[in-house]
């Protein structure tokens, strides 16, 4: 049984760190344990000893992205590269303590295959997490956070996550920017309330971008018109 | 063995403990695998760190 013998095995575990796992299983039967993650004690299935039995079950589809037919070797193992494109499988020919030494052999094949520097996950986890909480601060709209979170993450060291940074710097610069181009407009017109709506946005939830400032400039200067004309 | 010898064997020994040191550390902090949470994210972090992915299909597919 895969689950008992293979997944536990030692020597599979540290060849782990050099991978990425995602199973695909139905079944919430395996029971549950408890850790410790940051310091705090959690219930996370037996088996799949970072996830809950539901989060697992979130993932239970995976497979048919590359079964076609209907019957299939369990476990079937298939290895993809980093965009997730199938390289090569094995099925169905585990035996126990022999398949996981067999998994870390095709680990290795698999690495073969992708030349080029890893990244460690330590390194992973410390810049994905202000990408994720500023890509959230962004769905909120929350614009300083985001700003704050993903400038972070751009100056972090793994490229393809400063390139997911930087482009969704642009789209809150450009946000900005269009944000400025209606304040304008509606100074010209003028609507000055439509235009101090925006502008106060800006100074507030983008000061570390050029609008931001740009828009603070604006608002003190019809603040200190509109106290003069009083 | 003269002296700068055994002084160069030793430099090199304690590079060698450092190495594993920092490998044996590396490995001794996973205690289990770890699984991703969606496919997105395995293909990100894939990416990201320049490692392949393995999906195991350990049972019927939901």
């Amino acid at each position: 049984m895969v689950e008992s013998s293979i997944i536990p095995d030692k020597t599979l575990i540290e060849a782990s760190a050099d991978m990425v796992a995602i199973a695909s299983v139905v079944g919430r039967e395996h029971g549950s344990a408890e850790s410790i993650e940051d310091g705090r004690t959690v219930t996370r299935c037996k088996v799949y000893r970072n996830l809950t039995c539901d989060e697992h079950q979130q993932t239970s589809s995976i497979g048919l992205k590359f079964l076609n037919s209907g019957s299939f070797s369990v476990p079937t193992v298939i290895w993809c590269d980093t965009l997730g494109k199938e390289m090569f499988r094995r099925g169905g020919n585990y035996g126990s303590g022999a398949g996981a030494d067999q998994i870390v052999r095709d680990l290795s094949r698999a690495l073969d295959r992708i030349p080029g520097e890893r990244r460690s996950r330590a390194e992973y986890e410390t810049h994905v997490q202000p990408l994720d909480e500023g890509e959230r601060a962004f769905t909120e709209r929350r614009w300083n956070d985001a700003i704050k979170m993903l400038t972070s993450a751009k100056n972090g060291p793994l490229p393809a996550l400063t390139k997911a940074a930087d482009e969704k710097l642009s789209e809150i610069r450009k946000i900005g920017e269009r944000l400025l181009l209606e304040a304008q407009a509606y100074l010209e017109i003028p609507e000055v309330e439509s235009a101090r709506e925006r502008l106060k946005l800006l100074s507030e939830q983008f000061i570390a971008l050029e609008c931001g400032r740009k828009a603070a400039e604006l608002l003190k200067s019809l603040d200190e018109a509109q106290s003069k004309k009083r | 063995m003269t002296r700068l010898a055994v002084l160069i064997a030793s430099a090199a020994a304690a590079v060698c403990s450092a190495q594993e040191s920092d490998e044996t550390s590396k490995k001794s902090d996973l205690s289990h695998i770890v699984w991703a949470r969606s496919w997105e994210a395995a293909v990100r972090e894939a990416a990201a760190r320049n490692v392949p992915i393995m999906v195991m299909i350990v049972s019927n597919t939901g």
